[in-house]
């Protein structure tokens, strides 16, 4: 096994091991699935049409409500609160004389019941249906109904496109975590290379190996790290789907999982998770080197950090105008285009120069990265206490 | 007889406009321990970085084992930096067998030889803590083993006692005392001159990163030429004896240093001519000590 092969082997193995690691592997995923659970339970709850419990209905109106299993027609006031007091009934829904002037009825519930006992939606589908009893059904269930809206968008040859919302959705969110695992394992990296910097681990390894070696070791490591993160994620979101799957498609529409992501999407996503990847951690790699605290490092980190998440900062750009000036120079600037471009082509075609200029600048940057890096690793990594300046650094790139 | 494990010769550094090596030579053979003195900030760990491919010089030459300096040279070499550290939530011999295979050791030899020298130094049963929760000394034992665990042809120790008490301090000198009569060369940096000059077969003294001496022990006195006594008196002792530099009176006793060239037996009988009441006189060689004051201070001390 190479030197290289070694540090990658056991900074993998001693990362895998982090709590952090750990927490943000599992916990994101969790997370995530809970917040869709809750929102999908307590989404459908509040929606439902009917009753779960039974309802006492006092109509001093006299409209006539067509009643169902769930509800009790009463005359008054006084015995449905007889029957609300005795648990016979969950509430009393009381339909005031001047409902149809001022649309008021009164809830009557017990002391210490949880709200909402009565689902606010399938009151208001009971009196719809009351009021619209003597419309013809075909009408009543459009009014009750909400339209089925259904987009077509079209190309510029006036032929139907396909219609790509789920597409930006899954685009945009898979995007997201690739960003994330590019992020959280370059900050890794450079924690890494300042803890053995601090702890002076690093003169027995440059004593051992090459410090292009340990570079090339380091961003191996945490290369792998951060590719097992995503492959995890993704393994859990499709073990999910493909438990939950059924309802959650339909519900978006399609079963088919090329509608969801198209080959092209992921080869691009691929191609920025890679070369995001490779500039980030060789740069952070680098700023560890040459900070002289674990503090100064994570300060220096933002020039870095802030550029490469800027395109979130523009979000309303990249939505309004997906091909526009902005979109174009962020998909294009190395330190940002990674995630500027996963979310542009997440959200339009991009044009095939643009993703061309855009790949080219972003590997041509990460050769540079790795060339200087390496130059400025191996030269500033036993500089303690002060910091090379720019002038010092550049001179350094220059030597051959 | 074999060639050297190490040539040097006129080596130079420097950082920026600073001058941290000029024109330093040596050479370190085969079960030899070569003690390297100096002031700080004298360029022994320039030195010794050089030695160990971290640094590369400006002029001079290095070879290691008869050539020059690579990664494969690596492998062969132990370096225990004066600036200690380990990856402190790492455990024990994970550390050791990690270290290890970055200088090709096996992992089934290196857990072996790890386990083995752990219990040779006291540390049995600490193979699986975390090395942040040793006590200092114990984490100096750990970086020792760390050092010679892959049996390096060649080690260099900056600074090995520094931080030590007087029982790890022996055990760490008897280890390295060993280490000689395996056969490995041996580079000691040091402050502790009477440390070095009990354990160096050679020493060099660098001072301003110049050589300024260099050779056994004996000849480094020989060429100091400086000879010192020391007296038992009654009473008083004389002032102003001819060749002697320096009196450093405790009342009882005095340690005097004569001047350069003036013998021994020439200054006892100076004392008896001039009155004094002598029990007891010693003539002792210079201590390396006294050299290193005299070189680097310029005798600006006395």
């Amino acid at each position: 096994m190479t030197d290289a092969l070694k540090v990658a082997k056991r900074d993998f193995l001693e990362n895998v091991k982090r709590k952090s690691f750990l927490y943000v592997l599992f916990g994101l995923p969790l997370l995530m699935l809970a917040i869709f659970t809750i929102q999908a339970n307590f989404g459908s709850r509040l929606d439902s049409t009917t009753f779960d419990q039974r309802l006492a209905i006092v109509d001093e109106n006299g409209i006539g409500f067509p009643l169902t299993n769930m509800t009790v027609g009463l005359e008054d006031v006084a015995s449905a609160k007889e029957l609300l007091l005795n648990k016979l009934v969950g509430a009393v829904l009381i339909i005031g004389p001047d409902y149809l002037q001022n649309g008021t009825v009164t809830l009557l519930v017990r002391q210490g019941d949880l709200l909402p006992t009565v689902n606010p939606q399938a009151i208001q589908a009971f009196l719809q249906t009351g009021l619209l009893q003597n419309v013809s059904e075909p009408q009543r269930d459009r009014i009750l109904q909400p339209p089925d809206i259904s987009t077509v968008s079209l190309a510029p040859d006036g032929t139907p496109a396909e219609n790509n919302v789920l597409k930006s959705l899954v685009g945009f969110a898979l995007g997201g975590l690739l960003i994330f695992s590019i992020f959280m394992s370059s900050s890794f990296l450079l924690q890494g290379v300042m803890e053995e910097k601090e702890n002076r681990v690093i003169e027995i390894l440059l004593s051992s190996i090459s410090a292009t070696d340990l570079m090339a070791g380091k961003i191996l490591g945490l290369g792998a790290l951060a590719l097992l993160q995503v492959s995890v994620w993704i393994c859990l979101g499709l073990a999910v789907a493909a438990y939950a799957g059924g309802p959650a498609l339909a519900m978006l529409g399609t079963l088919n999982p090329a509608d969801i992501i198209s080959p092209i999407a992921l080869l691009i996503d691929l191609v920025y998770f890679i070369g995001g990847f490779l500039l980030y951690s060789s740069i952070l790699a680098c700023i560890g080197a040459i900070s002289s605290s674990s503090r100064d490092g994570q300060q220096i980190s933002a020039i870095v950090i802030v550029p490469a998440a800027s395109p979130l900062w523009f979000l309303t750009a990249f939505l309004l105008e997906p091909n526009g000036a902005i979109a174009q120079f962020l998909s294009i600037f190395p330190l940002s285009s990674p995630l500027a471009m996963i979310i542009r082509s997440s959200l339009t075609s991009v044009p095939l120069l643009d993703l061309a200029a855009s790949i080219i600048v972003l590997y041509g940057a990460v050769a540079l990265a790795i060339w200087g890096s390496a130059k400025l690793f191996r030269a500033t990594i036993l500089m303690y206490g002060q910091r090379p300046g720019v002038r010092q650094m550049l001179s350094i790139l220059k030597q051959a | 007889m074999d060639s050297p494990v190490v040539e040097v010769s006129s080596l130079s550094k420097s950082f920026g406009s600073t001058r941290v090596l000029d024109d330093v030579s040596f050479d370190v053979k085969k079960g030899e321990i070569l003690g390297l003195l100096g002031p700080n900030g004298a360029g022994k760990t320039t030195t010794i970085r050089i030695l160990m491919g971290i640094f590369n010089q400006d002029q001079g030459s290095v070879k290691v084992f008869g050539r020059p300096f690579d990664e494969k040279t690596k492998k062969r070499v132990g370096y225990l930096p004066e600036e200690r550290g380990l990856y402190k939530n790492s455990k024990v011999l994970e550390t050791l067998v990690y270290l290890a295979a970055l200088k090709e050791m096996p992992q089934k030899d290196a857990e072996e030889e790890g386990r083995r020298l752990l219990a040779e130094l006291g540390l049995q049963g600490y193979e699986n803590s975390n090395i942040g929760a040793l006590s200092k000394g114990m984490q100096q034992k750990v970086q020792f083993i760390v050092t010679v665990l892959h049996k390096p042809e060649l080690v260099v120790f900056d600074e090995p006692f520094s931080g030590l008490d007087p029982i790890n301090s022996n055990v760490i000198k008897n280890l390295i005392l060993e280490l000689k009569q395996n056969g490995t060369a041996i580079i000691l940096s040091t402050h502790m001159m009477e440390q070095a000059e009990k354990m160096c077969d050679r020493v060099i003294m660098v001072d301003k990163g110049k050589r300024v001496l260099y050779g056994t022990v004996q000849e480094v006195k020989a060429k100091y030429g400086k000879e010192s006594a020391r007296v038992e008196y009654a009473g008083t002792l004389p002032n102003g004896v001819r060749g002697v530099a320096k009196i450093d009176d405790f009342g009882k006793y005095a340690e005097l240093r004569f001047e350069k060239g003036v013998r021994p037996d020439a200054v006892l009988n100076e004392l008896v001519l001039a009155g004094a009441r002598i029990s007891r006189f010693e003539a002792n060689e210079p201590s390396l000590n006294d050299i290193f004051l005299e070189e680097v201070t310029g005798g600006k001390n006395d």
